[in-house]
């Protein structure tokens, strides 16, 4: 990293951009932006507290509401059949109120799960793509052990700042050695409100966005991830997952329920390996309606409204995180197009700040686990909807892909690849206008 | 990264030690276990068993309203109880019963003396805006009056009377139910027909009411039920009978 090459002219620069913010603030910005608020436009819910996240949409078809309440309780209940590898019993366990992980005590299950990466797109040929924690009826696949080693820097003008970085330890593993190319990724649950907006963006939406060639110059890409949908064999955008792996809530669902509880949704493909192939078998088939109800209670979760948006401190931040470039993948705002059967979702104008695209962030984010085009340094742009309240319905708010960073400061720092420049520009702020861009993430 | 790096270690049980020594810091008197459910107690109230009565003494409160009795059972969804609160002319009736899932009030039923009446009120916090509720009375089971879309300031108000009365006592049965749909209710059945005078001016006879949150689909947050009681009084005690969590 060449900070000090950077430091001078960035400094000036920076000093440039809180002028030009702060005259945002009182002349280019409306007096009246009553939508602000409304980051998923008419389905947005206002609630500041525990159950932000776990909200009806703000226009849901009074016809709903009793679905509502049954996949709820699907959604909650410990699974009645789960399979021989798990790491949970239920899906809120580490959705936990409808968000990301839970803070540790609060739950009896990890806060983080281990993706496996390696030689086939499987994963571990024994352990598959996800090392479980437990067995029912079997040996535990392995102990898993997370130790976070913290590491100290300071920013140009004097501040310190501490950012710390996971070390995963497995021990017992109780089927024999990984493979000696299989990769280990850590990883958060994040939250589940506002998938249903997401779904609902057109693919020409997001491939609006798009830019792997850089052709603009900007030093941001942003690439479309490619799935091969299994059912029917054609390419599809995958958004959903932190590598934009999954097309489809229902695709994501199925997946989740494979992985983390360890029960087969139908038409999903079988393993080659002895070990893998004996533990499938015993892994209990679910109904398809199973799968259809918990989709249909994510779509219908909704997103929360902003705070204190029109705060001038806060419109000060919003100007800088524009500017600096975090908006160049944390697209502000995008419409929704059809989604059959759910009218409360389409023609939204959202604001979830993503872009849905995959961008390299870097040696420092990567993890060495390619899913299908995205390579290890690869991530999908995270939505910042619900940031500010995270901590509030969770209990921690450990961002990026494994919780690494306590806070939105930590998130940007660690930023690197296509987004250090706006990162140094970050770090180059005066520490009033970092602030402010603190405030204005805060009241996401 | 830069040489100005330090690595120091760090490890998420720190954090567990710590949470567990502040969790110390607020214990106070023993829980007790009582009609087989762990009763804790809440502020400076202290809980004492008495077999004999088939009661829990909830004892030592001051005068703030916010001492009293927590019960704790996941997943439930009703709540019955009969509450025996002392009443004498320096001492008013003030009692609330709310429900609590995962630490947060879902809904609560509160009952204040003002001279001979009785107030009644409820707040339910399942909407995303302004919550309403349904105020309905009941006369030995049978619906006799009803009034609708109740802001949360609206009152129910009944004589003291509706209480079982024994000297300087009221004995009343409060109840908590998280129904069907997803709303709340709260609930007192008195031992006689009073006569109730609802929100909007109606008066009518009964011996039971109901305050039940009204749910708009749109917005609400769909609980499925609570996991902990808080009984409270700003009396120097009360005592908890014939209590069921299911």
């Amino acid at each position: 990293m060449n900070r000090r090459r950077l430091s001078r002219p960035f400094r000036r620069a920076a000093a440039a951009v809180v002028v030009l913010g702060a005259a945002a603030v009182f002349s280019a910005v409306p007096s009246t932006q009553s939508r602000d608020e409304y980051l998923g436009g008419d389905t947005t819910v206002f609630d500041e507290g525990p159950t932000a996240f776990g909200r009806a949409l703000a226009n849901l078809d009074p016809l709903r509401w009793n679905e509502f309440r049954a996949d709820k309780e699907r959604f909650l209940r410990q699974w009645p059949e789960r399979g021989p590898w798990a790491d949970a019993v239920s899906c809120a366990e580490c959705h936990y109120h409808d968000g990301r992980g839970p803070r540790a005590d609060q739950v009896g299950g990890p806060v983080n799960l281990v993706r496996l990466g390696g030689p086939s797109p499987g994963g571990d040929p024994v352990y598959g793509n996800q090392l479980r924690r437990t067995g029912y009826g079997v040996l535990a696949p392995a102990h898993i052990r997370v130790e976070w080693e913290e590491v100290r820097d300071r920013y140009p003008d004097g501040d310190n700042y501490k950012l710390r970085q996971p070390t995963i330890h497995v021990s017992e593993l109780a089927y024999g050695p990984l493979d000696p190319h299989t990769r280990q990724s850590l990883r958060v649950p994040p939250a589940v409100f506002g998938l249903g907006l997401l779904e609902a963006v057109s693919e020409q939406e997001i491939r609006r966005f798009a830019d792997p060639d850089d052709a603009d110059g900007d030093g941001v890409s942003g690439a479309v991830q490619e799935i091969r949908d299994a059912a029917t064999g054609r390419s599809v955008l995958g958004r959903f997952g932190w590598k934009a792996s999954q097309p489809s809530l229902a695709a994501q669902s199925a997946a989740a329920l494979m992985a983390d509880l360890g029960v087969i949704p139908p038409g999903t493909s079988s393993a080659t390996d002895r070990v893998r192939t004996k533990i499938q078998e015993r892994e209990p088939e679910i109904d398809q309606g199973e799968v259809t109800a918990l989709v249909r209670y994510l779509r219908a979760l909704a997103v929360p409204a902003r705070r204190r948006w029109a705060e001038p401190a806060v419109r000060e931040g919003e100007a800088l995180f524009e500017s600096i470039g975090c908006a160049a993948c944390h697209r502000r705002q995008m419409i929704t197009g059809e989604l059959p059967d759910w009218p409360e979702l389409e023609r939204q104008a959202i604001q979830p700040y993503t872009d849905l695209l995959l961008h390299d962030l870097g040696p420092q984010l990567a993890d060495a686990v390619s899913e299908g085009l995205a390579s290890g340094h690869e991530w999908r742009t995270p939505p910042l909807w619900g940031l500010g309240l995270l901590s509030t319905v969770s209990g921690q708010s450990g961002l990026l892909h494994d919780g690494r960073a306590r806070s939105p400061e930590e998130a940007i720092l660690w930023h690197g690849g296509e987004a250090e420049r706006a990162r140094e520009w970050f770090r180059h702020l005066p520490r009033k206008a970092r602030a402010a861009l603190l405030e204005f993430l805060d009241t996401l | 990264m830069s040489k100005s790096f330090q690595v120091l270690a760090a490890s998420s049980r720190v954090v567990a030690v710590l949470m567990a020594g502040a969790a110390l810091a607020h214990a106070q008197s023993p829980p007790v276990v009582f009609q087989g459910l762990p009763h804790t107690p809440v502020g400076y109230a202290a809980l004492q068993l008495d077999p004999a009565r088939g009661a829990l003494d909830v004892v030592g409160l001051g005068s703030t309203g916010k001492d009293g009795v927590a019960v704790r059972k996941d997943g439930s969804t009703s709540w019955t109880a009969r509450v025996e609160v002392p009443v004498a002319a320096t001492q008013l009736l003030n009692l609330s019963w709310s429900a609590l899932a995962d630490g947060r009030r879902i809904g609560s039923g509160l009952l204040r003396q003002n001279g001979d009446t009785l107030e009644m009120s409820g707040v339910f916090t399942g909407a995303t805006t302004t919550p309403t509720f349904s105020a309905q009375v009941y006369n030995n089971g049978r619906l006799v009056g009803a009034v609708g879309s109740q802001p949360p300031t609206a009152r129910v108000f009944f004589p003291i009377t509706i209480c079982t009365w024994v000297p300087e006592q009221c004995r009343i049965a409060a109840e908590f139910h998280t129904l069907d749909d997803g709303a709340c209710m709260v609930k007192i059945v008195g031992s006689g027909a009073v006569p109730i005078r609802l929100p909007n001016g109606t008066i009518v006879t009964g011996n039971e009411v109901r305050l039940v949150e009204e749910v708009r689909p749109a917005g609400h947050y769909p609980y499925l039920g609570f996991d902990t009681m808080v009984t409270r009084s700003d009396a120097p005690s009360f005592a908890i009978v014939a209590e069921s969590l299911r």
